[in-house]
């Protein structure tokens, strides 16, 4: 269950923790003051669906559907849907009110003032699932056997495959040119070794060869590594991190896979809403079992234009990361029927309570030691173990299990990485869960016995003129404390980062020496060079935020649309809603009367402005009128307009109808009930 | 036992199995992996089988269905088959039996798949093998074409069901004794009894059975299964083997367990060209000729006589050239014998194309449990250099020094040690180098064999060996194949080639016969300390790893300390 609190959440704004259905449910103070709201996502959006009307279902449905997480003009969406679904402007501009103020949608305001809303992303899945439950049945196990697999050859899930490539980066280095741009030969290499192709990138639209210089398989895995803190951008190149990423720590294979989908939904088919949408519906998938895709898609009601194709280059996508299987039917009934299965747990982290994921019992350890040197590495494993297996083995199988092997060059390597025997034969006997098996130890001992004896390094060196000057010094306790060795009688080898300090001393003894140049600092033509001038597209990376705000830190620019703008927190007022409701007779709004045909013009006119209904009394009954213009007729003026069915209504549309002027007898506007701004000015139920 | 551990078995998307030996399944999934996969290696708790499209044709060919291949594999493993090996399986087994060579007034290939003979007719390759252009359902094939096709379609993955029979070959009343000479009983193992019958069973279809390969591992007495299969048939027999070592010891089991006389078995080799009712010949000879270019002499050897069965001895030995008589003899029964049905050249389709399916596999641990063949305890002994080899050593170019560790003179006095501890039991040592061969033979004053040794000679040595006269030999590599020594419980290997890993296997695999006493084997390996040796030990270790031998490593003192271990 995720936690958060409202304090100091960017996705709840204050003003709604006491008031919104779903925080109602959860709030709870917490030790340090704070509110404390325990936000069990799905069952909170449950909750406030349950408790939202049609219209507020509706139209929230329409928004995930459109927008996904995307920012979007509350009048445009107002347009849109009442194009879409017969309900008026004024319902619709209040139901956007009220999902404010409970926090479903947030806003943001652009330099001119126009207010942008949008559905946090992170929720945006949620609620589509939520409000659009999957409809496909998986198949039975027969369905299963006269399917052929589509997918070309066996895939790594790309939390895997992200593993091989960094770890290749990590052990070859990943140098860039003056312009940000990659080094062609090393990229290339990657870029054979990869099993997630650029061309499936590519084609799935999320990462282009267009927008940024690397093949883009590669950049993909560069974005993510940044992304995830797996990368990291220095002058020249781009550095793998010794450690797993700190989200990946301690989790398991499967996991770290669940995350990574949640981040190519948010950061990739985030900023399409028609991808989005076919991201999300796939996500309600019980993983590891079969659905025909048709099903699926039927379910999902993705007729619109356009999602046709975002399903299928997302689901080439899915397929290409390694985390969905697709099938197709080779006999008959069903010949040629597309299947699909999920192999990772797709559902969005709201969703997915109590998953199992596989865990070793306690002492039972997670990799297996083999006697001939090889290790394995089950689904399992922490990636903590992987990302240490990398680095120390050479790998021989990258599968469903990697297979590793120990060598006597590997443990150069890993010698080189500060393991000594001991350190990593225990660190093998602790992962494995059980001793290091002889033939095993033996190797690593002879192996390691020649290792870290000799090393070669560079040094600064203290040379004295003569014997009484060097005893001076090697008495002298500051100055030996920043000594390493005494090499000769004259000679002495300075502490690494001590130089300094060392000649400053020494002119406090009376023996001023020169200055040490600082380590690192360029030699051939004295200066720095100027910053880089990154290539288009390539984030320079040297600031870490713009305009005020964090910059993206991945490799290609994927900031959420609504970070571009400043936060609008202001509480949805009645004025807002309804321009001019103040100068506005409160009779109109109160009940039915007789006015002037001038008068009845006016709150035509003002409904149409509004956007909403008048409440008029035809013959011996009371109907609801949505104007939407007034023309000049040869007796005066008529209306055009539909009849608003009583209660709610839906994706109909009313036939329009012209009245005339003397129809308006007795008459009021009516603004969407409940109605009416709360003592503090913000709408409210009522 | 938590849920990562609740199933035994590990299935890569390539085909590779990982089998937990620990697991309380272990059994029914070894059973299963030897039908429908092959053991690569078992170093540890987990042992490594792989799928191939050979494999599974075996599989198909005794029976399983890809339903019921992929039903188990489900069954067993911990995180399901993989979607692109589920297709492969399906694929392969699919495969089998789609297309079958018949006898119809002459060859026919049929299918019942109209679209796969299309598709084979429009091989380039095989159009002269046909007689006519194909048919939808069939197509008629050159008699001589028949091992052709065979292998030709296996290498592009479509295996063929040979049903069009085999000649009867001349017949041959022979049978096994009751007793040997000597009084002893004559009697197949049951397992032997078992392979002899998947093989040719009593009963059976002549035309559907009679060629395929038995798999027994060292040890085992594959040579009786020949013999068993030759007296179930009847018919004059063809019998190739790796060197002539091992023809003179098929020719001696033939004579001592079956009611062959010396008239009725032939030795075709470089020294003799006798062709008898049963001929043993090596492979050697077959692929002999005078140039490169050269045609073969010896290949009339094939159609000399009328054979019924040609059985091929270490059939993983099979070299390039007999493959390809053999495809002209598919009208001949043939029995391949081996231990492993990995080849290192990759062949595994060629033997299944044209020798036949796996026929019988008998599973190594319980040959093992039962006392069939003997228990072996391999330890690497570490022997320092000498101050005076050590600076030799260090001085030298590299490729000389592997030479001076080989050739380490301390080794000596470790061998003596060893000797001295298995002072009762028959002992072989073995080396590489013959300089230091014949060094250590003089100065422990024991017969020694190399290759230079007339075959006669070496056989009289071998025999003296076997009835107890000499209990040490020294060998050189001429003993790494198919020398019978059952009676050798002791090995020494005191010097070996760089890293091969099939030689350390067969060295070891002198000492597996089962032992009168039922005890164990001990093979010794020594090695100069702080050597490269060390590392070429490791590598040649490897592959006995891989089969289930841990080695275990001694240091040698060279002045007082025992050798630690085991005792004779």
């Amino acid at each position: 269950m995720k936690r958060e609190r409202a304090g100091t959440s960017g996705s709840l704004p204050e003003y709604e923790a006491g008031s919104g259905p779903a925080a109602e449910l959860r709030a709870k103070p917490a030790e340090d003051g704070t509110l404390e709201i325990e936000l069990d996502e799905a069952a909170a959006c449950r909750y406030w669906a349950g408790g939202a009307s049609r219209l507020e279902r509706r139209l929230l449905r329409w928004i995930v559907r459109r927008y996904a997480g995307l920012p979007f003009g509350e009048d445009e969406a107002e347009l849109g849907f009442a194009a879409d679904e017969a309900w008026t402007g004024a319902e619709i501009r209040v139901a956007l009110a009220r999902m404010r103020r409970d926090g479903v949608l947030l806003a943001v305001r652009k330099a001119w003032g126009d207010r942008l809303l949008y559905v946090p992303a992170e929720k945006a899945g949620i609620w589509q699932l939520t409000l659009d439950p999957p409809g496909a049945k998986p198949l039975p196990f027969e369905g299963e056997a006269d399917a052929e697999p589509l997918s070309a050859g066996s895939r790594l899930p790309l939390s895997l495959e992200l593993l091989t490539v960094w770890s290749a980066m990590r052990r070859h280095g990943f140098p860039l040119t003056a312009k940000g741009v990659p080094h062609k030969a090393r990229a290339d290499k990657l870029v054979s070794a990869m099993r997630l192709t650029g061309e499936e990138v590519e084609s799935s639209g999320i990462v282009t060869a267009r927008e940024q210089p690397a093949p883009p398989n590669v950049a993909l895995a560069l974005d993510i590594g940044l992304c995830v803190g797996a990368l990291a951008r220095e002058p020249g190149r781009i550095v793998v991190s010794d450690r797993p990423p700190a989200a990946w720590a301690g989790k398991t294979r499967p996991e770290v896979d669940a995350g990574l989908l949640e981040l190519a939904t948010l950061r990739y088919a985030g900023r399409d809403a028609k991808l989005h949408r076919a991201a999300t519906a796939l996500r309600g998938l019980t993983p590891g079992l079969w659905y025909k895709e048709s099903e699926v898609r039927g379910s999902a009601d993705s007729a619109a234009e356009g999602e046709d194709e975002a399903w299928e280059r997302w689901l080439g996508l899915m397929a290409a990361c390694g985390w969905l299987e697709r099938a197709v039917v080779s006999d008959p009934p069903g010949a040629g029927e597309r299947m699909l299965r999920w192999t990772i747990d797709p559902r969005p982290p709201g969703l997915r309570r109590g998953s199992a994921a596989a865990e070793a019992a306690p002492g039972e350890g997670t990799i297996y030691v083999q006697p001939d040197l090889e290790i394995l590495v089950p689904p399992e494993a922490g990636f903590d173990a992987r990302w240490i297996l990398e680095g120390v083995a050479e790998r021989t199988a990258a599968d469903v299990v990697f297979a590793y092997r120990l060598t006597r060059e590997s443990c150069r390597r890993a010698s080189e990485a500060g393991w000594t025997f001991s350190s990593l034969a225990d660190w093998l006997a602790q992962e494995s869960g059980s001793p290091l098996p002889e033939p095993a130890r033996r190797a690593l001992a002879d192996w390691f016995s020649r290792l870290g004896k000799a090393s070669v390094a560079e040094a600064t060196l203290l040379r004295l003129a003569d014997e009484e000057a060097a005893q001076l010094v090697a008495r002298d306790e500051t100055a030996s404390g920043l000594l390493e060795e005494r090499l000769s009688e004259r000679v002495f080898v300075v502490r690494p980062g001590c130089a300094e300090a060392l000649v400053r001393r020494l002119g406090e003894l009376g023996y001023p020496a020169a200055a040490v140049p600082a380590a690192g600092a360029r030699t051939a033509g004295g200066k720095p060079e100027a910053k880089d001038r990154a290539e288009p597209g390539v984030p320079d990376g040297g600031s870490p935020e713009r305009g005020g705000r964090p910059a993206d830190p991945g490799w290609v620019q994927r900031r959420p649309a609504s970070s571009f703008y400043e936060e609008d927190r202001s509480p949805p007022k009645e004025e807002e809603l309804f321009p001019g409701l103040g100068d506005v007779p409160a009779a109109w709004l109160k009940e039915p009367r007789s006015y002037h045909v001038s008068t009845r013009r006016e709150l035509v006119e003002r409904a149409i402005a509004w956007r909403t209904g008048l409440k008029l009394r035809r013959e011996n009954d009371w109907v609801r009128f949505v104007p939407e213009k007034v023309t000049p007729t040869e007796r005066g003026w008529a209306a055009t307009g539909w009849i608003r069915p009583d209660g709610e209504t839906g994706p109909v549309r009313f036939p329009r109808q012209e009245w005339s002027a003397d129809l308006f007898a007795e008459m009021m506007i009516e603004l969407p009930a409940p109605s009416g701004p709360g003592p503090d000015g913000t709408w409210t139920n009522h | 036992m938590s849920i990562v551990h609740s199933q035994p078995l590990l299935i890569q998307s390539d085909g590779t199995m990982l089998l937990s030996e620990r697991h309380p399944r272990y059994e029914e999934a070894r059973d299963v992996l030897r039908e429908v996969a092959e053991l690569r290696k078992r170093p540890g708790e987990w042992h490594t089988y792989r799928v191939t499209p050979v494999t599974l044709w075996n599989a198909a060919a005794a029976g399983w269905t890809a339903d019921g291949v992929l039903r188990k594999l489900r069954s067993l493993a911990r995180y399901g088959v993989p979607a692109a090996l589920e297709g492969e399986i399906r694929r392969s087994m699919d495969r089998y039996g789609k297309l079958r060579l018949v006898q119809e007034e002459g060859l026919v290939l049929r299918s019942d798949d109209p679209g796969l003979l299309r598709e084979i007719a429009a091989v380039q390759a095989l159009r002269p093998c046909w007689l006519e252009p194909p048919l939808a359902a069939s197509v008629r094939v050159r008699p001589e074409a028949r091992g052709w096709v065979k292998r030709e379609l296996a290498a592009r993955g479509y295996p063929v069901v040979d049903e069009a029979g085999y000649r009867a070959g001349e017949a041959l009343a022979v049978e096994l004794r009751r007793t040997t000479e000597a009084g002893e009983a004559v009697a197949l193992r049951d397992y032997q009894a078992e392979a002899v019958e998947a093989f040719a069973p009593e009963r059976g279809d002549v035309r559907g059975e009679g060629s395929g390969v038995v798999v027994l591992p060292c040890g085992a007495g594959k040579t009786w299964v020949g013999m068993g299969a030759l007296a179930r048939l009847r018919c004059e027999t063809l019998i190739l083997t790796p060197n002539a070592t091992s023809v003179s010891q098929w020719i001696r089991e033939l004579l001592r367990h079956t009611t062959l006389s010396e008239r009725d078995v032939g030795v075709y080799t470089g020294d003799r060209k006798e062709v008898r009712p049963v001929t043993v010949a090596t492979y050697q000879i077959l692929t002999h000729r005078k140039s490169k270019d050269g045609a073969y002499p010896h290949w009339k050897l094939f159609v000399d006589r009328n054979w019924g069965l040609i059985v091929y001895d270490e059939v993983h030995l099979l070299p390039a050239p007999v493959f390809r008589m053999t495809a002209d003899l598919q009208a001949t029964r043939r029995l391949g014998l081996t231990a492993t049905l990995v080849r290192e050249d990759g062949r595994e389709n060629d033997v299944f194309a044209l020798i036949g399916p796996k026929k019988y596999d008998a599973p190594w641990l319980n040959l093992e449990k039962e006392g069939w063949i003997a228990k072996a305890s391999c330890r690497e002994v570490r022997v320092p250099l000498a101050e005076e080899s050590a600076s030799l050593y260090q001085s030298a170019p590299k490729r000389s020094r592997q030479r001076i560790a080989g050739e380490n003179p301390r080794k000596l006095e470790a061998v003596e040690r060893l000797l001295e501890r298995h002072r009762k039991q028959q002992t072989l040592i073995i080396g590489h180098y013959l300089d230091q061969l014949r060094f250590l033979a003089k100065r422990l004053d024991l017969p020694v064999i190399t290759g230079t040794m007339p075959q006669a000679d070496r056989q009289r040595l071998y025999d003296r060996f076997n009835r107890g006269e000499l209990g040490v030999l020294a060998v050189s590599k001429v003993a790494n194949f198919a020398v019978d020594l059952p009676d050798a419980s002791v090995a020494i290997q005191i010097s070996g080639s760089y890293g091969s890993r099939q030689e350390e296997a067969q060295r070891l695999g002198r000492i597996l016969r089962p032992k009168r006493d039922g005890s164990q084997a001990y093979f010794y390996s020594l090695v100069s300390e702080g050597t490269d040796e060390v590392e070429f030990a490791r590598k040649r270790q490897r592959f006995l790893l891989e089969q289930g031998y841990p080695y275990e490593v001694d240091r040698f003192e060279p002045e007082a300390s025992p050798i630690g271990g085991a005792e004779a």
